[in-house]
Order: structure tokens, then sequence, then C-alpha cells
């Protein structure tokens, strides 16, 4: 069976590793990736000058105005994909509307390579997603821990006590005041720089 | 008069927990007010806004109900009726949030083209006269003129006072521009003019980046801009939720309209979460910003049926006069907004159409409980 030919897809996001994290996957998957756009000048002239069949576009992009204005005077100009729910599988849509994906095709494209490009994105924007929540929950559990050393070490200069005895101590006013270790490091910080 | 009183009893809504959308412009500020002041509170909401990027993704995320309603273009409910490429998820216009608000800058190369012109003058017939002029004495050149949306009242202003000056849209360029990035590409010649709501205007002007050639007001004195709109389905299943939330911000647009309160208003804006401080500095006179009162609020019919004709017109297949009468009843809808009003003992008009564009001082309608003042709406059209 001969396969189809590729689809021609552009990829604007403002969000560069999630942009090269899409691109690879469609690549892997055989589709041809025109672009990766982040500074998004000019977007109406790029759109033209490279004739994508598809055009995937993170749902918050101030450029969706763009590409909306562009279908409206060209008809040969990608149009808006993600309401498309007359055609059946709207699971895919909502789930790409979700993650943060939308999408613009030219006329004619069938849904089903339709569909299956806006699982990869939506694949991807979720990953994306998570590794950013991971990596901003490990920054601030450092910053916690440094929080954390920093007042038990003042408790431990003030009070001329042992490491253990400052963390015990730290520990019995979180429990107490049911706040978390960091909070508390945080007003002990605050106290003791003022005195 | 501005401060309306809530009824004693309200009633419960379907859903109280709401999320609004909004794009962060001075006429957001029903929205942002009505939250701030305590008027959804008051109301027995629990409103959350949510700040949206451009009016495509308002679009979408009020059709797929991930917000429940939002500040929209008058246009927005219109061209989607229109089947102009959205979903089927109708959307509804239930009032409106403002007039005015909106002016056509230049860069200053334009602007000094212009003012060379035998008639320039900065009133919609010399404007577009110098215009005319300009194109004549460059047949080379096609200015881009940007705007924000397709279907704002920005793009149906611009191409109005194109049109009714005789100037042949093809001689321009017509672009979108997300408005955050409007006056670098004015600074940076990418564009030659824009047409925006404020405080963009005001901003070019006052980093010396482009000058304001009309106001919006002079085109259309006291135009529909900004709507609040959901969908169909979601104001049939949520009647309370919906005139509580009008009543609510019928609230926040009375508020909004005394001049005392102004600075009030723009400290609110100021907010990073709203405007932030950059951008609240608008000039009064550009924007005009009128609103409240029933010229402001009322879903015109009379207003969704002119808008359906000017957004007809990029369509290649137009409707019947009946098909459009049909769409302007089906998305401008008035039932909520009267039950609003009359909860607040508001004046309310007999009939959902009005005369659009004919007058040059204040003006009067039937009202329900006697005569209701209307202002000055004269639109402009050709001289004759």
């Amino acid at each position: 069976m001969k396969s189809p030919p590729s689809i021609k897809v552009l990829v604007i996001d403002e969000d560069r590793g999630r942009a090269a994290l899409l691109e690879q996957s469609l690549r892997d998957q055989g589709y041809e990736v025109l672009a990766r756009l982040d500074n998004t000048d000019l977007l109406a002239e790029r759109v033209e000058e490279l004739h994508p069949d598809m055009i995937i576009i993170d749902l918050d992009s101030p450029n969706r105005d763009v590409l909306e204005n562009m279908a409206l005077l060209n008809d040969r100009s990608p149009r808006p994909v993600v309401m498309f729910a007359e055609q059946g599988d709207s699971d895919t849509i909502s789930q790409a509307i979700r993650s943060g994906v939308s999408a613009y095709v030219v006329d004619g494209l069938e849904f089903g390579r339709i569909s299956s490009i806006l699982d990869v994105a939506t694949a991807r924007f979720r990953e994306f997603q998570a590794l950013r929540r991971e990596l901003v929950e490990a920054r601030s559990e450092l910053a916690d821990r440094k929080l954390i050393e920093k007042a038990k070490g003042l408790i431990m200069k003030r009070h001329n006590c042992p490491e253990d005895d400052a963390f015990k101590a730290m520990r019995r006013m979180a429990m107490d005041q049911q706040k978390p270790l960091a909070e508390i490091a945080r007003s002990i910080i605050a106290v003791m720089e003022i005195i | 008069m501005y401060n309306l009183t809530l009824p004693s009893r309200l009633p419960a809504p379907e859903k109280p927990h709401l999320t609004l959308g909004f794009v962060p412009l001075i006429d957001a500020s029903p929205l942002i007010v009505a939250l701030e002041l305590g008027y959804f509170e008051a109301c027995g909401l629990d409103v959350s806004l949510s700040k949206e990027a451009s009016w495509a993704s308002i679009r979408d995320k009020v059709e797929l109900g991930l917000l429940d309603a939002a500040q929209m273009p008058a246009g927005i409910p219109l061209a989607a009726a229109l089947g102009l490429g959205y979903g089927h998820n109708p959307l509804v216009c239930t009032m409106g949030l403002g007039l005015n608000g909106n002016a056509i800058t230049l860069s200053g190369a334009l602007y000094e083209a212009l003012q060379q012109a035998p008639e320039f003058g900065t009133n919609p017939a010399a404007a577009g006269a110098a215009l005319a002029w300009y194109l004549r004495e460059n047949p080379q050149e096609r200015p881009t003129f940007a705007t924000v949306y397709a279907h704002s009242m920005h793009s149906v202003l611009l191409r109005h006072w194109l049109d009714a000056c005789g100037i042949d849209l093809q001689r321009i360029r017509q672009v979108v521009v997300p408005p955050p990035q409007m006056v670098d590409a004015l600074k940076r010649g990418l564009i030659d003019a824009f047409c925006a709501g404020e405080p963009w205007n005001s901003v070019a002007q006052q980093q010396q980046v482009g000058r304001v050639l009309i106001n919006g007001h002079q085109i259309w004195h006291n135009a529909p801009d900004k709507v609040l709109g959901t969908t169909a389905a979601w104001a049939e299943q949520h009647p309370a939720s919906l005139q509580l939330l009008i009543m609510a911000l019928l609230k926040a647009c009375a508020w909004l309209d005394a001049p005392a309160n102004r600075p009030r208003m723009l400290e609110i804006l100021s907010q990073p979460q709203y405007l932030g401080r950059d951008l609240i500095t608008p000039d009064p006179d550009i924007g005009r910003h009128q609103f409240f009162g029933s010229a402001a609020n009322f879903p015109w019919q009379s207003q969704a049926r002119w808008l359906l004709e000017q957004i007809q017109q990029q369509q290649s297949s137009p409707h019947t006069r009946e098909e459009l009468d049909t769409l302007a009843r089906t998305t401008y809808v008035s039932h909520d907004f009267r039950l609003a009003s009359a909860a607040l003992q508001l004046n309310l008009p007999l009939d959902d159409s009005k005369p659009e564009g004919l007058h040059d001082s204040p003006w009067e309608i039937a009202g329900q409980q006697g005569p209701l003042r209307l202002p000055r709406d004269r639109r402009f059209a050709p001289p004759t």
C-alpha cells in the first residue's frame, strides 16, 4: 500500500522546549515539519510563504487571532479545526483543547489524519506540562530546605544548642501552629534578623 | 442613579462558581470592578476571572464550557451564528458591556504624509479624503492597517469608514496583530496604522510612536463594543446564575459611569493580574467609554442586525434578509437582561430594536416606566 503524502505541519509555540519536543515526535511519526516559530513577527507573511497543510499552535497564543483573520481573508489559508466537532471524534478535540493545543488546517485534510497529529501534540503538551510542574516543585523543595537550614543555624547560634535540638524545636512549632516547616523557618528568620 | 440597589430576595444560582474570561483592556472594567467591589459576591456568585490572550481563545473556551461566559467583541456571537468556520455550540449576547473605546492611530510617517493633503482634518470625512488623496498620489503604496480581530468593532468601524470615504478596500492591506504587539509593530514599521481599543492608542501617543487620526466615536457616536457572551445552552440551563451575573455587572457599569470613581477604577485596573501599571493612563477623550444605560447595556436587535450585514460582506454566500432577522433574534437575547434590570428597578425599552445611527443629539424612545433617554448615536455616512 502506498503511504499517503506527508502532511506539512507548522508549529507555532513561544515555548521553545515544548516546540522542539513536538517537532521531534511529529517527525518520528513521518510528518514533515516546515518550521517551528516562536518569534511570531510577520506571522501572516511566514504562513503565506510556507503553505502548511496544518498549523499546531498553543491555545493561549495571542497569535491565534492573526490566523483567524487570515482564514477569513484568504481561501487558501488554513482554517481553525479545534471546533470541528461535527466530524465525529470530538473527544480528540476536547482533549487537545484541555491540553492547550489548537489547530488550523487547509480544507480537504482527512479527519483521521488531523486527529492523529492532534493526539501527538496533545501527548507532548501534557508531558511538557508535567515536566515543568516537576521542575517547579523540585525548585521550591530546594528553596524550602535552604530556609530550614538557615533558621536552624540561627537558633543554634542564639541559644547555643546542638543541631538536633534546634530542629526539634522548629518541628514542634510547626506541629503546634499546624503550618509547614518552611513557613515556620521563614518567620524565625524574619524575627531573628530584626532582633 | 449610580447606586443600584439589589432586591432583598435573590434567586438561588443553579451554578454559583463561575469562571469568566476577559482580555486586558479598559473595556474589561465591568467584570474586574464587579469582582473587586464584591458585586458578584453580593449576588451570591463566586466568580474567578481568567485572563485570555486572544479572542479566538475566549470564543473556543466558552463554546467548550471551559469558561462559563466572557467579555467578547459584539461581532463574535454573530460571526459564529453566520457559520464563519466555528463550532456548533451557538453563542448568545446577553448584555452590552459598554460603548465606544476605539481609535485609529497612524505611524508618524503616514500621519505626516496625510497632512500634506489639501483637505486634511481629524474628522472622518477630511481624514478619509486625505487618505484617498494619499492613495491616488502613491499608486504603488498599499498601507498596512492592523486591527485586533476579524469580527471586532475595530474591523467593522475601520471598514465602514474606508467604505464611506470611497476607498477601495483592496488598496489597504488588512492584518491582525495581537494588541500587546501593536505599538511595537507600528514603531518597527511592520504596520502603518491600527484601529484598536484603549489603552493602545493612548500608549502609542504617549510613547510618540503614532498619532490618533480619528476616534471610533467619530465614526459612530456611542457605538456598541464589547458584550457578555455565553452559549445558548448555558444561558438556558442557568437562568438564575445568568440574571445574577447581569445584575452584578449592571451595578459595576453604573459605578464605572460616575466620573468620581475613575481614579479608583484606574487603581483597580493597574493591578498586575489585570492591565498592570504601564497601561493605565489612557486619555479619556480617546476612549470616551460609556459603561451604563440602556444604550450601553441592552442587547439591541437592531445592532445585531446591522453587524450581521457588516460581517456578512466578507462571506461569499449571503444569507437572506429573513435568515439574518432570525439569526439576530436568536443571538442577541434580551429575556434575562429584562428580568435582571426589572429586579434592579431599571426602566426598559418596550421594543428590542431602535433606529440606529441617526441622531446628532440625545433622543427618547418609549420605555416601560415612561420615556427612555438615549445618547446621540450618529454614524458617519458619506456626504451626499
